[in-house]
């Protein structure tokens, strides 16, 4: 079990000591997104801007056009809402090779709340031309993902979560821009998950199994550019099919599979997610129970 | 840029040029105090001072009061000059390069100064010429 945020904190610490060349930007909440543990091992290329997300962004965006390898984080909330503007124009539009790596994303985030739980990042960012959006379920997928990041050029954001998750790969597993995990060949039916909600679905898979029922779990890690492949093939091998995410329902990965099922397989998809509606605040256990994010949720689909 | 340009300990300056009427938006503050933060003096900030934004004059939109000494507050070397003189703006940067500070210079100008049915004109901040309009504004400049 660990948080995907405190992976990306190791991801910093282990690459910063290779490359001298990364920087790293915070914007005031740096022991909450892990790039802390990259201050206390490099401190003269760690810049706290102050609770100002979009020069965050700005001066995160002119360092990268100077040369430098920089990730940026604050909370999903800050980063794609309060900076918007700037990630479309300065990042985007400007083809700045930049990393922004997104922590406390969805409901997950808990207590503290609707006005912190960014459950509309996916789609504000998969909607921005050009830019690259990775949801890792695990501690190994996050830091198989930012490495693929740092081979990878133009605008990026990376969609990481507070709690602790359980850890689903191991060191042998391989990652790819618009590539997708599958777990399992059953035909039965294909949960497709992203982020936290992967681990969610493999717990069901697994419930399903013993109940005769043969399901597969695909990890959408790479949202944008997203496996259209693998989506159609599930489609076609697969009789029920459903997805889950931590985030809204509309414009997330169900939205996401709906317009590539509607385009080239036409096929009924059972969304998860949040409903259009606020998160709430409380434990995030029991907050993933109220909104269905639950093995329990996703074995009723396939009754 | 100027920070990247501060710890590589690299030479040479960064230019940024806004004008008056953009600066109502907060990211301009969030810039100015990052700027005092990290002493870039290597920045030089011109603020292109026309006091007309799309909707009117920038001081009924939205009043600045004391720019210069608003901007001073961030930490800036701040001057204040004609903008349409050329060699106020020279010494206005020998100034800022000789300051260890980052530098604001407010160039105070008149928006489409020298075409007479252009300037300090509101409903030019966003138009194009037509063609007769636009001979008139180009011999009018080369009288100029």
């Amino acid at each position: 079990m660990k948080s995907t945020r405190k992976a990306y904190g190791e991801f910093l610490v282990e690459e910063g000591k290779k490359d001298s060349n990364i920087v790293v930007f915070d914007a005031d909440l740096a022991m909450a997104t892990c790039t802390n543990m990259f201050r206390q091992e490099f401190p003269d290329r760690h810049f706290d801007i102050g609770i100002s997300e979009q020069d965050m962004v700005g001066t995160a965006c002119g360092m990268a056009l100077s040369g430098k390898k920089v990730f940026a984080s604050t909370f999903a909330m800050f980063m794609a809402g309060r900076a918007y503007e700037q990630i479309r124009n300065t990042a985007a539009y400007s083809h700045v090779n930049i990393n922004l790596c997104a922590t406390h994303a969805g409901i997950a985030v808990g207590e503290d709340g609707p006005t912190h739980q960014c459950i509309e990042d996916i789609a504000l960012m998969n909607v921005i031309p050009t830019m690259k959006v990775f949801s890792p379920a695990d501690d190994i997928s996050t830091k198989k993902i930012l490495k693929m990041c740092l081979n990878e050029s133009g605008p990026k954001y990376i969609r990481l979560g507070r709690s602790e998750t359980p850890t689903i790969y191991d060191e042998n597993s391989e990652f790819k821009l618009g590539g997708s995990n599958v777990f399992g060949n059953g035909k039965f039916g294909t949960i497709f998950a992203t982020g936290m909600t992967v681990s969610i679905a493999l717990e069901a898979k697994e419930e399903l199994a013993k109940q005769g029922k043969d399901v597969r779990v695909v990890d959408l890690y790479s949202i944008k550019p997203v496996d259209r492949d693998t989506i159609i093939n599930c489609a076609k091998e697969t009789d029920i099919l459903v997805s889950i995410e931590d985030h809204s329902v509309i414009g997330g990965i169900g939205s996401i599979v709906s317009n590539v099922l509607c385009e080239e397989y036409p096929k009924k998809l059972v969304k998860i997610g949040i409903e259009d509606r606020f998160g709430k605040s409380g434990n995030f256990k029991e907050l993933y129970k109220l909104f269905g994010l639950s093995k329990e949720n996703i074995i009723s689909k396939f009754e | 840029m100027g920070l990247a340009k501060k710890i590589s300990n690299e030479d040479g300056y960064v230019y940024c040029l806004v004008g008056d009427g953009e600066i109502e938006e907060g990211q301009f503050y969030e810039a100015l105090m990052t700027m005092n933060k990290f002493k870039l003096s290597n920045v030089i900030l011109f603020i292109d001072k026309n006091n007309l934004q799309i909707d009117g004059r920038v001081e009924d939109i939205k009043s600045h009061r004391d720019l210069k000494k608003k901007i001073e507050s961030f930490g800036l070397y701040t001057q204040e000059i004609d903008g349409h003189n050329f060699n106020e703006i020279e010494k206005a940067v020998a100034n800022a390069k000789e300051s260890n500070l980052p530098s604001c210079i407010i160039a105070n100008t008149i928006k489409g100064k020298g075409i007479s049915f252009m300037e300090n004109q509101v409903a030019w901040h966003g138009k194009s010429l037509n063609d007769d309009e636009f001979k008139q504004a180009m011999e009018e400049l080369e009288e100029t």
